[in-house]
């Protein structure tokens, strides 16, 4: 899934916009496209009127044909037909191109009006929906209206229930196309005999013809349009739609980045003041400068929320440092008048050898404070390190040393590279070596094997420490950095240790921008591995 | 050699100063911040042993004091305090040392021998009881004219002892002054390097059974046999 807020935001808007454009694009699209048939309609059938009262030659006809090309907006001749028929259903005139499936007495012909009679003009509409319909429907969808000139005023609906499923937008139907759906029986006032004249749909040729048709009682016309003269229109529309959909969705996408980006500003500005604590400590605040109330709120909890964090890591920061104070300076004493009485008591006396018990006791017990105030230190991000150049070789060299002293039972292997230098406190570094040599002596089998090695990398030094191993539990493994925590389950004294030594191994490394990680290498074979940044060495 | 002690809890100060009289070092004590840079500004001190946390003004404040007033006097830190953050900040005040509580007198000593000698040009590099010689500066040991290969940790015991033949030094004290203070104090590691030195001495081949340099104190530790 997409994880981002302001991806999201963005998608979503362009989706919302999307949808209602394409909506509201084919509303009108369709709309239009009502319209303009019934314009085309309106005009061949007027012109079809207006032309059928004249008597005129074949060339004449021809002339108007071309008069009619233009007048109704057709860009192409082949795209308008004319036929002029007398009343005996002669043909006076056809247009070169008429079409030869398309029989001129099979067209749905109005009735012609008698003169001196109640006129009736009979036209029909089609939607071009419905046009492949036309010869089957034709009888049903015949909409009869009498009418005359004077009554083409808007304003008169019709007051029958709709034969045909009304188009969308129907309450702003333009009066015109109301008036057609007038009902049929409707009184009509004597005048002169106008033409019967209707207008209908046509397939010939496979192409879809709107045609007028016009009868009296001498002569009857038909004039007709190809309906692509629409769709072409149409298919302009539709294009400067399908164009512009998708500049308006890029558009919307970009806005919606653009403006979730800006509303969520005050959340960056959150995440970096959290980085920054992180970093720095707990004392960082966020600035309130012109942000929006809902977020005002926000920073000012966050901030409230921060200062009761820091002033309760302070008082434990305090409380231990003062802790570890208040134990040093009697542990200070303690071993100080211990450190005489040794030196007072007769060499090799059970006296001396007692106080020297305790003496060990006693340097136990500030080894320990020493380390909780390390990590209490650590805890609170204040476990700064004063970097000198250390020679990490002679280090690793050393421990070397001592690991063989202090388990001659092991094989002890090392692979050190010369000469490394690092930035480093020398004397926190070296705890965290022996501490790690001490584990490997602790937690390893009999006959086993120690091995120290260096592994250099580009931005990196490693420093590994693997040995034999009895196998740690497999529920103790990520336990083995926490505090207190020991292998040994009874937390007996046959194993030295209080288990502080690895977490402060690690903070030591943590405050050098390094780390220590653990792993089981196979049955039988653990390592640590002491990562310091080459950085710090510069 | 003269000592001044700033420090203001009394039972340390009391040790520190005997610790300092019986090595023959000539101490002045003061238990406040303003008393002690008084002294300290008076002068004559070979080194001064400056507590951190003091009534009146604190270490930090005489150190940086003494330094702008271009007193170089040799000075060991001693905290109870944030170790790390005290140490950084004493050290880049100008301090030359420092120890943190609780420490061994034994050390304290040790240190102010070596700054002495830093200081005072190096008179005393050599130290030799009997037939064994040790350098300081080539760190290099022989035994009747015979050089003994030693390793840094086994020069730095044997030098740690010979610096007071006949006094007995707890593994403790000896650990923590050639491993640091980290090493767990129930460790062997000591006995075992005494043994390698031992055995290093004796392949030379010409020592007495049972007149080891190194004598082992049961229970207790080890001390460099006093040669009359």
């Amino acid at each position: 899934m997409i994880n981002s807020f302001r991806l999201r935001l963005a998608l979503l808007s362009a989706l919302l916009t999307g949808l209602s454009l394409v909506a509201f694009g084919l509303g009108t699209w369709w709309l239009i496209r009502d319209i303009k048939i019934e314009r085309i309609d309106a005009e061949v059938r007027t012109n079809a009127e207006r032309e059928v009262s004249r008597v005129r030659s074949a060339a004449e006809w021809s002339h108007i044909e071309s008069k009619l090309v233009s007048s109704l907006g057709v860009r192409d001749s082949g795209d308008l037909l004319l036929l002029v028929q007398d009343g005996g259903g002669q043909t006076l005139y056809r247009s070169p191109h008429w079409p030869s499936s398309l029989d001129a007495a099979n067209l749905p012909w109005p009735e012609r009006q008698t003169a001196r009679t109640t006129s009736r003009i009979g036209w029909l509409a089609i939607s071009e929906a419905r046009a492949t319909n036309v010869a089957s429907d034709m009888p049903l969808l015949l909409v009869q209206a009498s009418r005359l000139p004077e009554q083409r005023q808007p304003g008169t609906p019709g007051n029958d229930p709709p034969d045909r499923e009304p188009p969308p937008g129907d309450g702003t139907q333009p009066a015109e196309l109301q008036q057609r759906r007038d009902p049929p029986r409707r009184e009509l006032r004597p005048q002169g005999p106008p033409p019967g004249s209707k207008a209908s749909s046509l397939t010939a040729d496979g192409r879809i013809w709107r045609i007028g048709l016009a009868s009296t009682q001498t002569a009857r016309i038909a004039v007709a349009v190809d309906a692509q003269v629409i769709d072409a229109d149409m298919k302009g529309i539709r294009n400067a739609f399908l164009v512009s959909l998708p500049l308006a969705l890029l558009l919307i996408g970009f806005a919606g980045w653009a403006f979730s980006s800006r509303a969520l500003r005050p959340l960056q500005k959150l995440t970096t003041a959290t980085r920054r604590i992180t970093a720095e400590g707990l004392d960082q605040r966020i600035v309130i400068q012109g942000e929006d109330k809902e977020f005002v709120e926000l920073i000012e909890l966050f901030n409230s929320m921060l200062a009761r964090l820091d002033r309760s890591f302070k008082q434990a920061h305090r409380f231990s440092a003062d802790a570890a104070h208040e134990l040093k300076t009697p542990l200070a004493i303690l071993q100080g008048q211990l450190e005489r009485a040794i030196h007072s008591a007769e060499d090799g006396s059970s006296m001396q050898a007692e106080l020297s018990g305790i003496l060990d006791e006693v340097r136990r017990l500030s080894t320990i404070s020493r380390k909780l105030l390390l990590l209490s230190q650590a805890d609170a991000g204040r476990l700064k390190v004063h970097c000198e150049p250390f020679d990490l070789s002679k280090a690793l060299a050393e421990l070397v040393e001592d690991t063989r002293m202090l388990a001659p039972h092991l094989k002890v292997t090392s692979e050190v590279h010369p000469d490394l230098i690092v930035g480093a406190d020398g004397s926190l570094l070296r705890q965290v070596f022996h501490n790690l040599i001490s584990n490997a002596i602790k937690y390893n089998v009999k006959n086993g094997w120690i091995s120290i090695s260096t592994v250099l990398w580009p931005q990196k030094i490693e420093v590994l420490v693997a040995n034999s191993s009895p196998g740690i539990p497999i529920g103790d493994r990520d336990k083995i950095f926490e505090r207190f925590f020991r292998a040994d389950p009874a937390h007996s004294r046959e194993v030295e240790g209080v288990g502080l030594g690895l977490s402060v191994s690690r903070e030591i490394a943590r405050a050098h921008g390094g780390d220590i990680s653990f792993k089981v290498e196979t049955e039988g074979a653990v390592r640590f591995a002491l990562f310091l940044p080459l950085a710090a060495s510069a | 050699m003269k000592v001044l002690l700033v420090e203001d809890e009394k039972k340390i100060a009391d040790f520190v100063c005997t610790g300092f009289k019986e090595q023959g070092f000539v101490v002045d004590y003061c238990a406040d911040g303003v008393g002690g840079f008084a002294h300290a500004s008076a002068g004559g001190y070979d080194v001064i042993v400056l507590d951190i946390m003091l009534p009146g003004r604190d270490g930090l404040s005489i150190l940086k004091g003494l330094r702008k007033a271009g007193d170089a006097t040799p000075i060991i830190l001693l905290t109870a305090r944030n170790e790390l953050d005290d140490r950084i900040e004493g050290l880049s005040l100008g301090a030359d040392d420092y120890l943190a509580k609780p420490f061994f007198v034994e050390e304290l000593i040790a240190r102010v021998q070596a700054l002495v000698r830093r200081v005072s040009g190096e008179r005393q590099n050599v130290l030799a009881v009997g037939d064994l010689h040790l350098d300081r500066i080539s760190r290099e040991v022989t035994w009747c004219g015979e050089t003994v290969d030693l390793t840094g940790r086994e020069f730095n015991l044997i030098e740690y002892l010979m610096r007071s033949p006949g006094r007995v030094f707890t593994r403790t004290q000896i650990l923590e002054h050639v491993w640091g203070y980290d090493f767990d104090p129930s460790t062997n590691v000591v006995d075992v390097c005494i043994q390698r030195i031992r055995k290093k001495i004796a392949s030379i081949g010409v020592i007495a059974e049972g007149e080891s340099l190194i004598e082992s104190v049961r229970g207790v530790g080890y001390r460099f046999r006093k040669l009359a």
